[in-house]
């Protein structure tokens, strides 16, 4: 299963978009940085397997919807141990 | 004497991201302290440095505290982009920044044509 990671605002860019197309069943999703927006009940999201840096989102700010798991760092080396492939959507 | 140019600060990008929040603020605060008081529209993802903010996990220092600082400048009225607001979901009811008026700003095309020089950030 992959692991992508997100690190730009939904609504300054498109990488959040551009992976939602590239999300296969099973997969996760991290959200990190500004990326963490996206964890706002505002903006639709898969059901499953989704993850928020818990200290990006806390900074800005960014109350999480109730389906996204609130992770540090040491769970996030974990979830990229679980994984394979990783795709990072910087961009 | 010639009129005073009127200079409007665009703030158009989130705190934390990357730095153009913080150097905006501080380009804001310095150009108040020259005397040369800028209008301050935060439009886009830029009106997310109104949210209440704890960076202390990032090891940053809070950006909200630059912004409250902003009335003490001189700056007393900011202004945001309600289509803005409204695309992320944020209630402009829901915020506030102490000794400031905030307005919200209908056209933001006709409200950036009325400035003499624009900064963007």
């Amino acid at each position: 299963m992959t692991l992508h990671i997100v690190n730009q605002s939904p609504y300054s860019g498109s990488a959040l978009g551009d992976c939602l197309k590239a999300f296969a069943a099973g997969d996760a999703l991290l959200l990190i940085e500004d990326g963490v927006y996206g964890a706002g009940a505002h903006q639709p999201l898969p059901e499953m397997n989704i993850y928020c840096l818990k200290a990006d989102a806390e900074a800005r700010g960014v109350t999480v919807a109730d389906h996204i798991e609130c992770i540090d760092e040491s769970r996030w080396v974990a979830l990229c141990a679980e994984h394979n492939p990783i795709v990072s959507w910087f961009r | 004497m010639s009129r005073r140019k009127s200079t409007l600060a665009l703030c158009r990008h989130a705190p934390y991201g990357n730095t153009l929040a913080r150097e905006g603020l501080e380009a804001v605060l310095a150009c108040a302290a020259m005397d040369q008081i800028p209008d301050v529209l935060f439009i886009n993802d830029g009106v997310f440095q109104l949210l209440e903010q704890a960076p202390e996990g990032l090891g940053e220092k809070n950006l909200r505290r630059n912004l409250q600082a902003l009335p003490m400048f001189g700056v007393e009225t900011l202004y945001l982009c309600a289509r803005s607001l409204g695309e992320r979901g944020l209630d402009p009811e829901r915020l506030s920044v102490p000794g400031a008026e905030l307005k919200l700003v209908q056209d933001p095309g006709a409200f950036i044509a009325r400035f003499d020089q624009v900064l963007s950030f």
